[in-house]
């Protein structure tokens, strides 16, 4: 019977099925950072990674069988640790990174910690190397070539305000001074390297790490900046901020556009083409409760309200193989929104109805004017039980992290 | 946390505030776990009603409370406690004053018996002052560690933050609702019954940042009104989630070594 339903919805072209939990963990300790995944270790199949406030990165299979765990420790002083995160001393608060440092065809885990360490670990979980920076890595760490030698770096940045770039056995080959505190991570732009700091600006480095440009935002910046290619070819930087505006910026540090939310941005924009017009649209959550999507010149195609803040990066797939992708977001407010990526056509004029009476001064009641607007449209709602840090794509699956450390496999089922 | 799920108005804790005449118009006082600011300008005895609440109940319900203090020193705390008839050799006192000898500071608290934790935050910055300190590190994380820490070392009850105002001037709020909104949580999650000191702007009744009124379970204003040529203190409830309170406006007083609130606005015997 529910066969013969679904049928009927995806002739009408609605959304079929429902999603809903296959597995959980619970962790017994916070998660602030968002997590990832990636085939690490090589099998053919996905891994998700996590790493939670009291040191631990974790990865799973797929479906949700535990990997391995690995446990940061630091040794900081009492005055020290006093003046960090409460019991957060080797806290990951940022999503791990994953990327093949020993050309081994598996994939290594980078993570920082709140005391300022960066470990590499490898795909069953040991230690290669720690390096320690001046203060907390609140940032990811990101492989580029900074210095435009054909190798690739790990570069991240701390809230001593230097910029680390190490080679891939953990070592130091340069720092450079950003002259505030970073949490955000950095990004290659062409031959520049971009980083945004706690201070609101954003900076662009050339390969001999000289500044090439910066551009002042009202607040600090904690997103790690996204590169939108548009549709004349051209690229453009798009980075939200904690003063409430997402902005996107031309490669010579110019405004190029601002779009302006009623609350701060704390994650990167996804960018990519959620509706098939082969355009990159952005998409972002703000304070303000609302998940938004914009094009390419920062006007909104859409928005969709929440109850309380969005604070995760958006993850688009088609999670029901309608050939449609879905813009998949946790909030505050404990939900997870499924949303139809091309939105939903709302009318406000219907023909032969309302027309001739909301068209002052036309004598036809077919519009010359907008007769609606594209609105947010919620496929699927998923309640938690708690606070929604982060999402990933697992597969087929998605992977969710509660702010006390469930961590959920939500699955789409016909 | 899981908390259990409150079945009936009676089976709501209470702390109750020391006041007679007063906790008998809030259903015998706050509800545990509450985050309550004290709102007033100075001179309204905020610290010390607060004072005088962690002190009552360390003695008679065996509880422990810790007072942080941002400005006023220890010392001088005690000082005026002591004057208001307040017998510091009824409950063991502990006071901190460096955080490098947090730990071992805090084992001297007595397990199963009431204390009261005094840390003087003023005394520790001028400690700390040589200490690098970087622009994320801040007063308020110090303040959520020795929360933190003290909750490991025993089952505290209790907490007076004096005050929110000193914190502000301290630390940077970005965004205050959003970082505000966390420190409640923060105490929420640790179910800490906590009275927040917020002092009255000259200029203003309103605090600097209003978040935190919407953001606590409970608001006791005490003001200071004129009244022919004197000046008399007044107490009232202006929000008190799951209690029947009297919003009335109470004079407010300590004599015979209790506080008194008067109701219906009666003023004090002048």
């Amino acid at each position: 019977m529910a066969s013969i339903k679904n049928m009927f919805r995806k002739a009408l072209n609605k959304s079929a099925g429902s999603v809903g939990e296959s597995r959980k963990h619970d962790l017994g300790t916070q998660i602030v950072a968002e997590p990832v995944s990636g085939d690490i270790d090589n099998d053919g199949s996905v891994e998700v990674v996590i790493g939670t406030n009291d040191g631990q990165v974790i990865a799973y299979t797929e479906a949700g069988e535990k990997k391995w765990v690995f446990k940061a420790s630091a040794d900081v002083g009492e005055v020290e640790e006093m003046f960090m995160e409460a019991g957060s001393v080797n806290s990951i608060d940022s999503k791990p990174f994953l990327f093949d440092i020993n050309n081994d065809g598996k994939h290594e885990v980078l993570v920082g910690t709140q005391s300022g360490m960066v470990y590499a670990i490898d795909s069953k979980g040991k230690n290669i190397w720690s390096y320690k920076a001046g203060d907390a890595v609140k940032g990811s760490v990101n492989a580029l070539d900074a210095d435009n030698d054909g190798k690739k770096e790990l570069v991240f940045g701390s809230s001593d305000g230097n910029i680390y770039m190490l080679d891939m056995k953990g070592k130091l080959k340069k720092k450079i001074n950003a002259g505030a505190g970073i949490e955000s991570t950095p990004v290659k732009f062409g031959e520049l390297m971009i980083i945004c700091t706690s201070r609101g600006d954003i900076l662009a480095y050339n390969p001999e790490g000289d500044r090439e440009w910066s551009y002042k935002a009202g607040n600090r910046i904690t997103a790690e900046p996204n590169i939108l290619r548009t549709r004349s070819g051209e690229e453009k930087i798009v980075v939200g901020s904690t003063d409430n505006n997402m902005y996107c910026l031309n490669k010579d540090g110019t405004l190029n556009w601002v779009f302006e939310t009623k609350g701060a941005i704390y994650s990167k924009a996804e960018i990519t083409d959620i509706n098939n017009d082969k355009e990159e649209e952005i998409i972002f959550g703000s304070c303000d409760n609302y998940i938004y999507a914009l094009d390419e010149e920062g006007k909104r195609l859409w928005s969709y309200e929440t109850d309380f803040w969005i604070i995760g990066t958006p993850v688009v797939m088609d999670i029901d193989d309608d050939g449609k992708k879905e813009v998949i977001i946790g909030s505050y407010d404990n939900n997870i929104y499924v949303l139809a990526g091309e939105g939903m056509y709302s009318m406000e004029y219907i023909p032969g109805l309302s027309g001739i009476t909301a068209q002052e001064g036309s004598y036809s009641d077919i519009s010359t004017q907008t007769p609606g607007e594209v609105i947010g449209k919620n496929l699927w709602l998923i309640r938690l039980e708690d606070i929604v840090i982060g999402c990933c794509q697992a597969g087929k699956n998605i992977l969710a992290e509660t702010k006390n450390g469930s961590v959920i496999w939500l699955q789409h089922k016909y | 946390m899981a908390q259990s799920i409150v079945t009936s108005p009676e089976n709501i804790s209470r702390i109750k505030t020391y006041i007679k005449g007063f906790d008998e118009n809030i259903q015998g006082g706050i509800p545990e776990g509450h985050i309550t600011l004290i709102h007033g300008s100075a001179g309204t005895m905020k610290s010390s009603l607060c004072f005088s609440i962690l002190y009552n109940e360390a003695i008679l319900n065996k509880k422990t409370g810790l007072y942080i203090s941002l400005e006023q020193s220890f010392h001088s705390i005690i000082k005026n406690m002591v004057n208001m008839g307040f017998d510091m050799n009824k409950i063991n006192l502990v006071y901190i004053e460096d955080l490098a000898n947090f730990s071992n500071n805090i084992q001297e608290l007595k397990q199963g018996e009431g204390n009261l934790i005094v840390v003087d935050i003023g005394a520790i910055r001028k400690l700390v002052k040589d200490v690098k300190v970087s622009e994320n590190r801040s007063w308020l994380n110090v303040v959520k560690n020795i929360v933190l820490k003290t909750k490991k070392a025993c089952e505290f009850d209790l907490l007076t933050f004096d005050s929110l105002s000193a914190l502000y001037t301290l630390s940077t709020f970005e965004n205050p609702r959003m970082e505000l909104f966390y420190l409640f949580e923060y105490l929420r999650d640790l179910e800490i019954t906590s009275y927040l000191i917020s002092e009255e702007n000259s200029n203003s009744r309103e605090s600097i940042y209003d978040s935190e009124a919407f953001l606590s379970d409970g608001i006791i204003v005490l003001r200071l009104t004129p009244f022919r040529r004197n000046i008399v203190r007044e107490i009232k409830v202006d929000k008190m989630r799951a209690t029947k309170c009297n919003n009335d406006v109470f004079s407010f007083e300590y004599r015979n070594g209790a506080f008194h609130a008067m109701y219906g606005g009666q003023n004090p015997l002048l």
